[in-house]
């Protein structure tokens, strides 16, 4: 498996399903489906990274890119990712207290409409 | 003592064919089981960023990595951008990273070298002995079967 990405809606989050490696080939798919979702008007992303295995710095770059677009324009972008590998890798790049990581969908789907309102934490 | 040389032009799809080979030959030295999903991605970070720095400068040359495995495993990525391209090299702290004034160049530049930084304790980057570049090196220790 080398890079898959899909995405469907939950109400108004859009969850966007991404598997394989997220890396310096793949990663500009990875942003334009992401910048693709926030250009159509969506502003509450959960990117569910359950399935992938390999992540870098130009797939994180990615990731704070989106972060930046949605945070400008009131939106909210949540990670589900509970591998310890990769959960190192937000440690050791600090970008753990940058983004909510949630441990699964359901967790970062019920959460963010409180993150929204501003009365709920962030993981 | 065994080298492996491998040099590629500086494209993206080419650093997943790095990290293969760096790991394979990780493996073979005797690099623990445990540590080979580092040597992966530092690798790969270290040819991304030499590929990005090429890429940036337009040079055509090809990006080196040797591999040897004397008393530990050692891996060298060279690229031949000018040496300034590495001045800035550093790790960012967390309260730069959504900076909204930072450019996504630099971002990526400033997480991957954090996780150069994280994954290895033996790192050194140093401009090339002949001509433009610089040399990211990292060791890693081996045990022999």
């Amino acid at each position: 498996m080398d890079f898959a990405i899909a995405h469907h809606l939950e109400g108004e989050i859009a969850v966007v399903e991404v598997s394989g490696w997220i890396e310096i080939s793949s990663a500009p798919r990875l942003r334009d489906t992401l910048i693709g979702l926030i250009d159509e008007g969506h502003l509450h992303l959960v990117l569910d990274m359950s399935a992938v295995v390999f992540l870098d710095s130009t797939g994180l770059g990615v990731l704070v890119g989106a972060l930046k677009r949605l945070r400008a324009t009131g939106g909210t972008f949540g990670l589900v990712c509970a591998k310890e590998p990769l959960l190192k890798i937000f440690r050791i790049t600090a970008l753990d207290q940058v983004f909510p990581i949630y441990p699964s969908v359901e967790t970062a789907t019920s959460t963010i409409p409180d993150e929204r309102d501003g009365s709920g934490p962030a993981a | 003592m065994a080298t492996v040389r491998l040099s590629f032009s500086p494209a993206p799809v080419h650093v997943r064919t790095a990290r293969l080979v760096g790991v394979a030959v990780a493996r073979r030295a005797g690099v623990a089981e445990e540590l080979l999903d580092e040597v992966r991605l530092a690798i790969g970070e270290a040819c991304t960023r030499a590929v990005a720095l090429h890429r940036q400068y337009g040079l055509a040359d090809l990006v080196t990595v040797e591999m040897s495995d004397t008393d530990s495993y050692a891996v060298r990525v060279i690229d031949h951008a000018p040496i300034e391209a590495s001045l800035g090299l550093a790790k960012l702290p967390p309260d730069e990273l959504a900076d909204e004034s930072l450019t996504d160049e630099a971002l990526t530049t400033g997480v991957g070298f954090a996780l150069l930084a994280g994954f290895v304790d033996d790192l050194q980057v140093r401009p090339v002995d002949d001509g433009p570049g610089t040399e990211v090196r990292m060791v890693w220790p081996v045990h022999r079967r």
